[in-house]
């Protein structure tokens, strides 16, 4: 009975993700709303290929993404900027949808993520492609370092060539800033990694489709050029050539894993002492402005003062769910950051739901990485595409990306890419113990999985399709 | 299929190749002709068309008190002809001067509702854009940027398209020197020209508006005068001889006793102080283009 409507539920998902990435109409509403309506198809095959343990798992996994999608939704911030009803409720039902069809379709057998991926790319690629010549016609090749600081007037206001570039959005280009059309070419541009994995002799068609795909976005922040992206693409990079070529990943992942765990306590201890200075601790915030160096650090730093300006109102009452209209200062604050952008738009609750969020998938991401049975190609982009977004996302996310219109709030969370990301993460997700019900071998025969699947990726061998 | 995808390429090539590449065609170092310094703020070009390729004066107009408009506050808009003077552009109110800008109020007020980028976009881009944008006077948000420094020999631009049609001409100024005299005024002769491109000598003839005479504040902060003709109460019967006009130009000298002021932006005469004017808007409303 399910079986009969794999192919059809399969064709509507890669539809819906097409669309989604190509940004058609810039009609994101529309795609939330229809990955929703498509989710309820793929319940029944959620509920036949998990087990219970893992419900448990992703019921604790999902508590901050759902707190995030309401607060994202439904926020004093959201309400003041008027966005609408359906419109709202679209993200609280959107964020939680691509999620769950990233999840449930990895349990339909006829679900391929070559294709998935394939789709999302081509469809993603035509869309820079379009903007990337636009760009080149208007501007020619190079044209950020060519006239570096160099303005133009239009409507009778002054601009900056080199910050801005072509955009189709909607049915028209527009002027954008060259971060945010930087965030679709390094999305692109971590196809290239899958190009490690495949051989250009054996699989030339899927080869040239991939670099294609990969080159496109890669020429998109190239031709601008983007330096900012290009350095953050240098990490990207790394993981790829480290994820393909080292072979003692059990060791080199123990190092790796100390590294990230100290990181992460030297992070969460500057972003807690952050947070006190934020709400006002007296005696935080006085030791920090009485210590030149201190102050320096978490107060007076081209950084640190835009963060400040978001995590100070984040406290208060009326910014708690979010800011109002009303509370400029922070709103327009540049932090660059979607981490922070969150706290703006659904307060305290979200912003350390997001953080939450974002450690739980890099645990899911690292189980996923060393334990799935995936091909290598796909685990190695999906993973440096999450890894990709998370960089830019951190450090070049452009809030008022319009360079005519600059004070047209773009959310992060309600965009094409965000919706992209979670149904990856719901489709590599993989439980903080145990192991996937699809993933056993009575699950196995029950969907038909080719038994070959695993042990090719196992031995990380290219693969054909 | 190769055939089909080498030309899709060798296209897009061609197309990028052959690039237009007009988002850079005007760039400027920093803040251009917005440093803050009053002599380094002259805007002076005149397009190369307009000081080589131009015919005789094919016809030159007087453009006087009794022929003409002078704005400078909510009642003077009577003087305009029915119905431009009105808000909603039929009859009741008057434009009100002082709400006329910010300019994020497009279609409020008379700038926003009668500025050239409204009509016809294609006057967006440029640094003349400054002309085009509805501002008629300091807006409080973009102060210096809204306003065009000419001296005596004034710009001399062509237009992005040709004027198909027109009814009148405004143009919203104010005089300015660096002497501390605010809220003075001063005796201008404006010469303004349309040309209009003739094909068959490749010249562009000149059609010279000669604007005697006007007291423009001057000094006055943001405030400015708006002074204007329409075409039909100018020029008669000829009304149609600078239909196509696809160019423009402005110079001025002042009238009457201002022996202390110099109009030349390299006049260095010590004792003399230099009067520059500052315009704020050209105005053809209700004008099409093509």
């Amino acid at each position: 009975m399910v079986d009969k409507y794999d192919s059809l539920i399969v064709f509507l998902v890669i539809e819906c993700l097409a669309l989604t990435a190509f940004s058609l109409a810039d009609a994101n509403i529309i795609f939330r709303y229809l990955g929703f309506l498509i989710s309820f198809a793929l319940i029944p095959f959620a509920l036949m290929f998990t087990s219970k343990s893992e419900w448990l798992s992703l019921g604790l996994f999902a508590i901050p993404l759902v707190v995030i999608a309401f607060l994202t939704g439904f926020s004093t911030f959201s309400i003041s900027m008027g966005f609408g009803l359906l419109d709202n409720l679209s993200v609280v039902v959107g964020t939680l949808a691509f999620f769950f069809l990233g999840f449930a379709i990895r349990r339909v057998k006829k679900f391929k993520i070559d294709i998935a991926l394939l789709s999302i790319g081509a469809a993603m690629a035509l869309l820079v492609f379009l903007g990337l010549v636009y760009s080149l016609y208007r501007y020619g090749p190079f044209h950020a370092s060519l006239y570096e600081g160099m303005v133009y007037y239009y409507d009778g206001r002054l601009f900056v060539v080199s910050e801005e570039t072509k955009w189709l959005l909607g049915f028209s280009f527009v002027e954008i800033s060259i971060n945010y059309v930087s965030l679709f070419g390094v999305m692109l541009s971590t196809a290239l990694a899958a190009l490690l994995y495949i051989s250009p002799t054996k699989d030339t068609r899927k080869f040239i489709i991939v670099a294609a795909i990969g080159l496109v976005g890669l020429l998109s922040i190239v031709t601008i050029p983007n330096f900012e992206a290009l350095i953050l693409l240098i990490p990207v990079l790394l993981f790829a050539l480290g994820y393909r070529f080292i072979k003692a990943r059990e060791k080199v992942g123990a190092v790796v894993q100390y590294i990230f765990f100290a990181v992460l306590g030297i992070a969460g201890i500057a972003l807690l002492v952050a947070l006190l200075n934020a709400a006002g601790i007296s005696f935080i915030s006085n030791a920090i402005a009485g210590n030149a160096f201190l102050n320096r650090l978490f107060n007076t730093n081209r950084i640190m003062s835009p963060i400040n300006k978001v995590l100070r109102p984040m406290f208060t009452a009326g910014g708690f769910f979010g800011f109002p209209l009303t509370y400029i200062d922070g709103l327009m604050a540049n932090t660059g950051a979607f981490e922070f952008e969150i706290a703006k738009e659904g307060g305290l609750l979200a912003f350390l739901a997001l953080l939450a969020f974002l450690l739980l998938t890099i645990f899911s991401m690292v189980r996923y990485s060393a334990k799935s049975p995936d091909q290598g190609h796909v685990k190695i982009v999906i993973l440096s595409l999450l890894i990709a977004v998370l960089l830019n996302g951190s450090f070049l996310w452009d809030t008022f990306p319009l360079i005519y219109e600059s004070d047209y709030y773009f959310s992060f969370f309600r965009s094409a890419p965000y919706l992209i990301v979670l149904f990856l993460i719901g489709y590599a997700y993989y439980p903080l113990v145990g192991k996937p019900l699809v993933e056993e071998p009575e699950a196995n025969a029950l969907v038909e999985q080719p038994a070959n699947i695993s042990n090719q990726a196992d031995s990380e061998e290219e693969i054909k399709l | 299929m190769r055939k089909r995808t080498a030309f899709a390429l060798l296209l897009t090539f061609a197309f990028v190749l052959t690039g237009c590449m007009n988002d850079v065609a005007e760039l400027y170092e920093g803040h251009a002709y917005d440093t803050g310094i009053f002599a380094e703020n002259y805007y002076s070009t005149w397009n190369e068309v307009l000081k080589n390729s131009v015919a005789p004066v094919a016809k030159t107009y007087d453009v006087t008190n009794a022929n003409s408009f002078q704005i400078e506050e909510d009642a003077d808009f009577a003087q305009l002809w029915e119905p431009d003077g009105f808000q909603n552009g039929q009859s009741g109110d008057y434009y009100s001067y002082f709400a006329d800008t910010p300019h994020e109020n497009a279609g409020y007020g008379y700038g926003p509702s009668n500025n050239l980028i409204a009509i016809d976009s294609s006057f967006a881009r440029g640094f003349l854009s400054r002309l085009y944008d509805g501002r008629i006077h300091c807006d409080g948000i973009t102060y210096a940027q809204t306003r065009v420094q000419i001296d005596g020999s004034g710009y001399g631009a062509l237009f992005p398209k040709e004027m198909m049609s027109y009814r009148y001409f405004a143009l919203s100024l104010r005089g300015a020197d660096e002497t501390d005299n605010l809220g003075t005024t001063f005796n201008v002769n404006i010469n303004l020209t349309f040309y209009v491109y003739d094909f068959a000598n490749s010249l562009y003839v000149p059609y010279l508006f000669q604007m005697k005479n006007f007291p423009i504040m001057t000094n006055s902060g943001g405030r400015t005068t708006i002074i204007g003709f329409y075409f039909a109460g100018v020029m008669g019967a000829d009304v149609n001889l600078i239909r196509r006009a696809s160019g423009m130009s402005i110079t001025f000298s002042l009238e009457g006793d201002y022996e202390d002021y110099t109009i030349d932006r390299e006049d260095a005469t010590e004792g003399k102080e230099h009067f520059a004017l500052m315009l704020y808007e050209v105005l053809l409303p209700k004008s099409t283009w093509n």
